[in-house]
């Protein structure tokens, strides 16, 4: 113990105050001795306790040896060293003494008392100035005063808590202007015995604003409330997975979310939190159903096809994003998973579905090299680290929140009546020179809709009708937290649930538990921390999403349910003439997804600075999928067929641990800090599924059990093996916090690819300027609080590919031939392929102003990706539609990213704080030999982005005929030649996009207001609705071409000719046409979020610590001139407009 | 390492959590000296590599009857009886709008993003034909036997399906290796050397294949007719010979005439009464694909084509056309065709197959005798061989129809034949689609397709669609034009 508080001892303020005051004053005995020794080893224990509890916590530290400077030069590497800036008052000459110091790590307030020994001069600590002052009294008024002070015995006791009333443990307490200061213990309590009784008390604390008050003000009992710093971004701690360092001092890019921002959105998924508040981040919505995927793409699209997913890291163990709903009987409404790369559409169940928004702390998202070297093959797509909540020390607190909302579709087609759906289908029969039908002439006909069948006087909004309902969304969340010095606990459980807009019983509900647990030995030298949670899910919808349906049935189309109640198939001589959507209702598919996550991480201080660390975590995720139809599904006769009967169920199951020993050092060494890191990693996942199709029930009541099939088979199985090894290391020195360096290497090897392919290598190098700590600009731009600017660069890797595909190998039919289980070829092999690699450059600069009320970041970056591995689509001559392959392609993605945060106003109560972000992203195929020849040869272009689709460009309606011509290689043609008059498009993405916020708080109401905007090209309404349907049976229209359909008459109009053919349409080119293509840009006010605490006198009377009652809404507004349901919509339900209210309590 | 632990051994703190560290140690040392092993895995255990399938026996076999197994489960001679009955004058149907059978029916296949007709599937057979050759080369494990047996298997299915794409889609590009980066690039060979390939092929499938039908075993004699033998090779050649006297020269005449004689000559075979033809393992049976197990049907055909209802969108009825056809007193009429009333509606179908669930009793026909007589009978016509009349006979006197009459010029057996052809091979194989198209290639023919859909037919237009003689061949796929630089659409689409 004692090496290690000799080495450690001149950290302590305190007790070098207190020293001084007993040597002067009082007689050293044997037992103040000791008693100080006590002392000593109490604060120690403190401050690392502190500093590993919360690391929030960083003091000023100066370690210098001097022997016999001048007490200028003294002062000046005091200076230089914190940072701070110097200033003498008038009257403060220096004498011309030399001095001696040997101080290591000691803070500002040590270095300078030991630099002034026997000077007759004093210093004041002003924010970040030194300000060096005559002494104003003679060291005899000064005994004087303490005895007075003694005698008067003037001394304060209260306690410090945070805005949410946490008790808040270190706070320095300090009578102002002089080195009197205590600091509060565990439970914010602190005393302090003041000399002057006329002096005020400065309370701080980093992150925190100073207070000061008066001893009038602070009678004894006193609670104090700091409130956290307007945009202290400085202090803020960053994660970098492996390693934590100060914003301030990072030489890599990575934004935080935090709990509050997630919190104050009613999601039932974490990701869907972050659309629109991380630069370079795009999140879409696979669709408004709950449980919907999600394609993520950070800084745009790096892989031609593999996979463009970042690396999830969920408390240092990795989890896998993609969806589990099984391939081979699909997901119903949701679909099947699209895990090919397709950066469209994702599809399935979201595996972040099975997270609880509610135990997220923070969510980082790492994005340059510097940040993401060190994950390796994985970290091409950048890193997302999600932190799940902790227990704070103190006492225990209970939180309690309940909402409940309701969601509706914000915004619907105006789609035509029975009367104009009917004009415009003679209006196609008259184009296409047909005779209107009449079942009575024609008993085969078709047209049901107006051959006579249909009753032509009924009218239905169907999009009222199937996508009208209004979505509940409850969610209760209670959690307990707290602990000891030694322990912290936190243990949450929450409840939500949320239906559908559609017609009948159809919810997702998500029971969560979550706990976490940090333990911390007495001697501070060992640490614990485990953490887990476990989450169910409940997924149930129709097989089938009614939007398409709600869009296109004809208004005249019948009444879904007989008088009788039964489905009403609208029979004409004994078969049905429509597809009732009430059928998709009694097809239900049903996913039940339970996720478990654990990490325990054991952390022992070996010698001063170095620590040995291991992390150990396991994963289990496992989702059960259900689909049933029903009889009802399907029209008589099928529906007593019980062939027709099925219950397709399937298992997909997933599961990952990984271990991860470390080694980190850290120490001063000269001017600067020195940290050093050294770990391996090794990681398993497994997955396994099974999906079986069962038929043959002898009625519906029997489907529910497959075991009251006849027919039996399996649909698909699936298991895969994957395992990473790596060494990382990571070096990291800062210069006086002035000057930054970090590098990061990786070693590392993966399953996903053949034998000696599987090891790469891969780096990046970090260095940073906080220039605003140059003597230069600190003396000349005093308005410039901070700035730096970073400059990284670094290769990473991709590996996100499906396993074997270097293994030539067979797979077993389920069926049998002549009694022999067929065996078929598993893919072409490729046993060649290898990394796909990224490299990184970015340049950053990071400036704060008005003491950080202005703070201002932007970064460019230059990522390039080769070897590109690509699931090289061939043509079906060779076999199989895909080969694993490294392909030469080089893919660039640039762009510049900029966060802008301004507190605008802060007086009175009042608070406004804007933060905005956007992003400028731009995506090049630099090269990619023989494109012209490979199986992308007619979809990328060389020098564009990948983001283009090749298709007939500048659709226009030729004025002649009312067919719809395109720019083909020899100008207009109403026939263009595929794939000869294929031209690219415009990405087909975001030009730029970003976010405001805008936070108001006045007294007890709090509003944060969230736009979301972009410019962008998506995919039109025709898209899904293709035009050339215009016009044939069962298929309504918008209003909008009422009267804008070319005809004989009007041959200016601006849609092309109406026609009741579908595949010989005049039309039918449109759909491989820049026609299916259009702007997309809006604002979206995304979330906004109004609350209200109840005033401190009530909760106290209510025996509450808090008392938060708020309004929260999502999708709120859109602003755009998009044609269809949302901007850019999938053809989906679009994400549902939610506003939910909700009360939150702590006690 | 050592200097690692030479630190801990110095610090006085090792004992009370020195079990800690040595345990994260040993992990760590654990861990790098075995890393490489770590990350190499096994095959998952749903998957057996290549080597361990071609030495040995059974799991060669199995490579080679999964072929057949998918054949019937991917239902290809529904397919290929269903969509180019609609094509053609034989089956009604009832879907509507962009339904692709709506798009067969009304002759109105367009190039898009569909890939219409057996492409995709033919090029995977191709492709698992040519990795049973590959892997039967380059591994030596089976016997001598079992290899040649199933190399002849490999080269017939390679002829079979290539066959098939060349009728469907004219020229087309012809795969003879698993080497993707010569599969990707292939150009569209024509059809007539696609023929020759095929009949190349299937001469040395001839030489290869065993004379009777083994079981599993590749060497057991069984009476199932599910394996292809030299008969069966033989039969197909005889009709590959017969399209490349329509496609190529006159020459391939005599060829198809020795072929199908070969066959019908073969006491195996005989024509069996009208009620067993598409029983499992008659006499007329060439060849038939066992139907694979589990299964809830004894044919695609038989599951699909009887209709209990009124047919739904994927399904057609026998049309006014093939109704009209049959002459008075055929019994082909009455025992291959059935009904089913529904409201005021009558709908045919085609009822060769009697069993629409799993009896076990029935086969999926592939090639029969009756064909092999009709392949004779025309080729011995186009040779201006009157002979030609008494294969004709034989067809039409177990059908209970008294000798032809008509006259016997070239044009008029040749009619005669085509017509015998619609009425005997109906809804099998899309027969009636390839010899309508064949005929339109024939000088000599008066009926073919372009007479029959457009006028004097008329049939395409009674079907609401409009004839181009360009419709005879299938849009290749869009996809594959895309993926393979080589590939170009057939004129028209």
């Amino acid at each position: 113990m004692d090496i290690a508080l000799n080495v450690l001892t001149p950290t302590i303020t305190k007790v070098m105050n207190l020293n001084t005051l007993f040597k002067s004053g009082l007689h050293s005995t044997r037992l103040t001795q000791k008693l100080i020794r006590v002392m000593k080893i109490t604060t120690l224990l403190m401050i690392i306790g502190l500093s590993q509890v919360s690391a929030a916590v960083y003091s000023q530290q100066i370690t210098l040896k001097e022997k016999n400077v001048s007490l200028d030069k003294a002062l000046k590497d005091i200076k230089e060293q914190s940072g701070y800036q110097l200033f003498y008052e008038e009257g403060a000459l220096l004498a011309p003494v030399t001095v001696s110091l040997d101080l290591k790590q000691a803070t500002i307030e040590d270095a300078l008392i030991a630099a002034l020994k026997g000077q007759q001069l004093d210093f004041k600590i002003i924010e970040k100035t030194i300000v060096i002052k005559k002494k104003e009294e003679s060291y005899i008024d000064q005994l004087k005063d303490k005895l007075k002070a003694a005698m008067a015995s003037v001394t304060v006791k209260g306690q410090v808590t945070d805005a949410t009333n946490q008790p808040m443990a270190g706070v320095n307490v300090r009578e102002k202007g002089t080195q009197n200061v205590v600091s509060t213990d565990n439970n914010g309590k602190f005393s302090i015995t003041l000399a002057d009784n006329n002096a005020k008390v400065v309370f701080s604390y980093i992150g925190y604003e100073t207070k000061e008050l008066s001893t009038a003000e602070l009678p004894s009992g006193v609670v104090i409330t700091l409130k956290a710093a307007e945009n202290n971004l400085q202090e803020v701690v960053i994660s970098k997975g492996y390693y934590d360092e100060k914003r301030e001092l990072s030489t890599g890019d990575v934004s935080v979310v935090s709990a509050k921002i997630i919190e104050e959105q009613p999601v039932t998924d974490p990701l869907q939190a972050l659309e629109g508040r991380v630069p370079g981040l795009v999140i879409t919505q696979g669709s408004g159903l709950p449980g919907a995927n999600e394609t993520v793409l950070l800084r745009g699209q790096n892989s031609i096809n593999s996979g463009n997913a970042p690396l999830y890291v969920i408390d240092g163990v990795p989890f896998s994003s993609t969806s589990l709903t099984p391939g081979d009987i699909g997901g119903g409404a949701l679909g099947v998973a699209n895990n090919t790369g397709n950066v469209y559409t994702p599809g399935g169940m979201s595996p972040f579905n099975a997270l609880n928004p509610d135990d997220i702390e923070n969510i980082e998202v790492l994005k340059d090299a510097d940040a993401t070297a060190i994950y390796g093959s994985r970290g091409a797509n950048g890193v997302i680290l999600i932190t799940t909540k902790k227990g704070k020390a103190g006492t225990t607190r209970v939180d309690v929140d309940f909402s409940q909302g309701a969601g509706q579709v914000a915004h619907f087609m105006n789609l035509m009546n029975t009367q104009q759906y009917l004009a415009m289908r003679h209006q196609a029969f008259n184009n296409d020179a047909i005779p209107f039908p009449s079942i009575a002439n024609n008993p085969y006909d078709g047209n049901y809709d107006v051959n006579g069948v249909w009753d032509t006087t009924r009218n239905t909004n169907w999009q009222k009708v199937l996508l009208g309902g209004t979505a509940h969304y409850s969610n209760a969340q209670i959690s307990v937290s707290g602990g000891t010095e030694n322990t912290t606990f936190y243990v949450g459980g929450g409840f939500s649930r949320q239906t559908t807009v559609f017609p009948g019983d159809y919810d997702d509900a998500k029971g969560s538990l979550h706990f976490s647990l940090t333990h911390t030995s007495t001697n501070k030298r060992f640490e614990l921390q485990l953490s887990g949670g476990y989450v169910n899910d409940n997924n149930n919808l129709p097989q089938v999403d009614l939007t398409l349906a709600a869009l296109t049935l004809a208004p005249d189309a019948p009444s879904l349910y007989n008088p009788d109640g039964s489905i009403n198939w609208q029979p004409y001589q004994g078969h049905e003439t429509w597809q009732n959507p009430v059928s998709y209702l009694q097809q239900s598919a049903n996913a039940v997804t339970n996720n478990l996550t654990s990490n325990l991480q054991l952390s022992y201080l070996i010698l001063p600075g170095l620590y040995l660390k291991t992390s150990a975590g396991y994963g289990d995720d496992r989702l059960a999928q259900t689909n049933i139809q029903l009889g009802n599904a399907l029209p008589p006769p099928l529906n007593t067929n019980p062939f027709a009967l099925e219950n397709n169920f399937g298992n997909t199951e997933s599961t990952n641990w990984i271990i991860e020993p470390q080694l980190s050092y850290t120490r001063k060494i000269a001017n600067g800090q020195f940290n050093a890191l050294i770990g391996a990693s090794f990681q398993q996942a497994t997955s396994f599924s099974q999906d079986f199709n069962t038929r043959g029930y002898s009625g519906s009541a029997l489907v529910l059990n497959p075991a009251n099939a006849s027919i039996f088979s399996l649909a698909g199985e699936g298991t895969s093996l994957y395992r990473y090894n790596a060494v990382y290391a990571r070096v990291g020195y800062t210069w006086e916090n002035k000057y930054l360096l970090n590098l990061t290497a990786n070693r590392d090897g993966s399953s996903s690819f053949g034998p000696g392919r599987q090891w790469g290598n891969f780096g990046a190098i970090g260095v940073g300027w906080v220039f605003s700590k140059e003597k230069l600009i600190e003396d000349n731009l005093p308005w410039l609080n901070f700035g730096k600017l970073r400059v990284s660069y670094g290769t990473t890797g991709n590996d996100q590919i499906t396993p074997y595909q270097y293994l030539s190998s067979y797979s077993t039919d389920a069926e049998s031939y002549q009694g022999y289980t067929g065996l078929y070829p598993s893919r072409i092999p490729n046993p060649d392929y290898a990394w796909e690699v990224n490299k990184k450059l970015e340049g950053g600069i990071e400036v704060g102003f008005l003491q950080d009320r202005i703070h201002f970041e932007a970064d460019y970056y230059r990522n390039r990706s080769s070897d590109q591995l690509i699931n090289y689509s061939l043509p079906y001559v060779s076999g199989f539609s895909s080969v694993e392959e490294n392909f030469p392609a080089i893919i660039q993605n640039t762009g510049a990213e900029f966060t802008l945060n301004t507190v605008n106003v802060k007086s009175g109560g009042f608070r406004w704080s804007t933060n905005v972000n956007l992003s400028f992203p731009n995506n090049k195929l630099v090269s990619f030999p023989g494109l012209a020849s490979s199986s992308y040869g007619d979809t990328y272009v060389i020098g564009q982005s990948l983001f283009i689709q090749k298709l007939f460009t500048g659709s226009k309606v030729n004025p002649a005929d009312g067919v719809y011509e395109f720019l083909g290689q020899k100008g207009y043609t109403e026939n263009p030649v595929y794939p000869g008059d294929l031209m690219a498009t415009a990405p087909i993405t975001q030009k730029w996009y970003g976010g405001i916020g805008n936070s108001f708080s006045y007294k007890n109401f709090e509003l944060d207001v969230f736009f979301q905007f972009a410019k962008q090209l998506a995919y039109s309404y025709w898209s899904s609705n293709s035009y050339d349907n215009a016009g044939a049976f069962n298929n309504n229209e918008p209003v909008a071409l009422i009267g804008n359909t070319w005809t004989a008459t009007d041959k200016n109009a601006k849609y092309g000719q109406l026609s009741t053919q579908s595949a010989s349409d005049p039309n039918r080119e449109l759909s491989f046409s820049d026609f299916d293509i259009s702007n997309a840009n809006y604002i979206q006010l995304k979330n906004l979020a109004l609350s209200y605490s109840l005033p401190k006198s009530w909760q106290q009377a209510l025996n509450l610590q808090n008392l938060r009652v708020y309004i929260q809404g999502q999708n709120m507004l859109t602003i755009t001139n998009y044609f269809g349901l949302a901007p850019g919509g999938s053809g989906g339900l679009p994400p549902l407009r939610m506003i939910t209210l909700g009360i939150h309590a702590s006690l | 390492m050592k200097i690692f632990l030479n630190q801990i051994t110095d610090t006085p703190y090792r004992r009370s959590f020195g079990s800690i560290i040595a345990f994260s140690l040993m992990l760590s040392v654990f861990g790098f000296s075995s890393c490489r092993k770590f990350i190499e895995i096994p095959p998952p255990n749903t998957q057996l590599v290549t080597a361990s399938v071609f030495n040995n026996n059974a799991s060669a076999t199995s490579a080679v009857l999964e072929i057949y197994s998918q054949m019937f489960q991917n239902q290809e001679s529904y397919n290929m009886a269903f969509d180019n009955g609609l094509l053609s004058d034989e089956l009604t149907g009832y879907a509507t709008g962009t339904n692709s059978p709506h798009l067969y029916y009304t002759n109105a296949l367009v190039a898009n993003n569909n890939s219409y007709g057996p492409w995709i599937n033919a090029y995977s057979y191709i492709y698992q034909a040519n990795a049973v050759i590959a892997g039967l080369q380059q591994y030596s494990g089976t016997s001598s036997v079992v290899k040649q047996q199933l190399m002849g298997e490999a080269y017939f299915i390679r002829a079979f399906w290539h066959f098939y794409l060349t009728d469907i889609y004219g020229a087309v590009p012809v795969a003879l290796t698993t080497n993707y980066t010569v599969t990707d690039k292939l150009s569209r060979t024509t059809r007539v050397q696609v023929l020759q390939q095929v009949v190349g092929d299937l001469q040395i499938a001839q030489s290869l294949l065993s004379n009777n039908y083994v079981d599993a075993t590749d060497t057991a004699v069984t009476t199932d007719r599910v394996r292809p033998t030299k008969a069966v090779a033989m039969a197909l050649l005889a009709r590959a010979y017969l399209y490349l006297g329509n496609y190529d020269n006159t020459s391939y005449y005599t060829k198809a005439d020795s072929a199908a004689t070969a066959v019908i000559n073969n006491s195996e075979y005989s024509l069996s009464p009208l009620s067993n033809v598409f029983l499992a393992n008659s006499t007329e049976a060439i060849w038939q694909l066992d139907t694979p197990q589990p299964q809830n049907y004894d044919t695609p055909d038989g599951f699909n084509f009887i209709l209990l209802a009124a047919p739904s969108s994927y399904h057609g009825a026998i049309s006014p056309e093939l109704l009209e056809a049959f002459e008075p007193g055929d019994q082909r009429r009455v025992n291959w065709v059935d009904s089913t009333q529904e409201g005021v509606s009558t709908y045919y179908f085609p009822y060769k197959y009697k069993n629409n669930t799993y009896l076990g009793t029935e086969y999926d026909m592939v090639l029969r005798l009756a064909e092999q007589y009709l392949i004779r009978a025309e080729a011995k016509a186009e040779l201006g061989d009157s002979t030609a009349v008494n294969d004709l006979n034989a067809i039409r006197t177990r059908a209970s129809l008294p000798n032809y009459a008509g006259a016997t010029d070239k044009a008029s057996l040749l009619a005669a034949i085509l017509h015998e052809r619609q009425v005997e091979l109906f809804t099998e194989w899309g027969h009636r689609w390839f010899d309508l198209n064949r005929a339109a290639a024939n000088p000599v023919s008066m009926v073919n397709v372009n007479t029959v859909l457009a006028p004097p037919g008329n049939v395409c237009t009674a079907k609401g669609g409009s004839w181009n003689s360009y419709k005879q061949l299938y849009p290749i796929p869009v996809p594959d034009l895309q993926k393979d630089v080589n590939l170009t659409q057939n004129s028209g689409y």
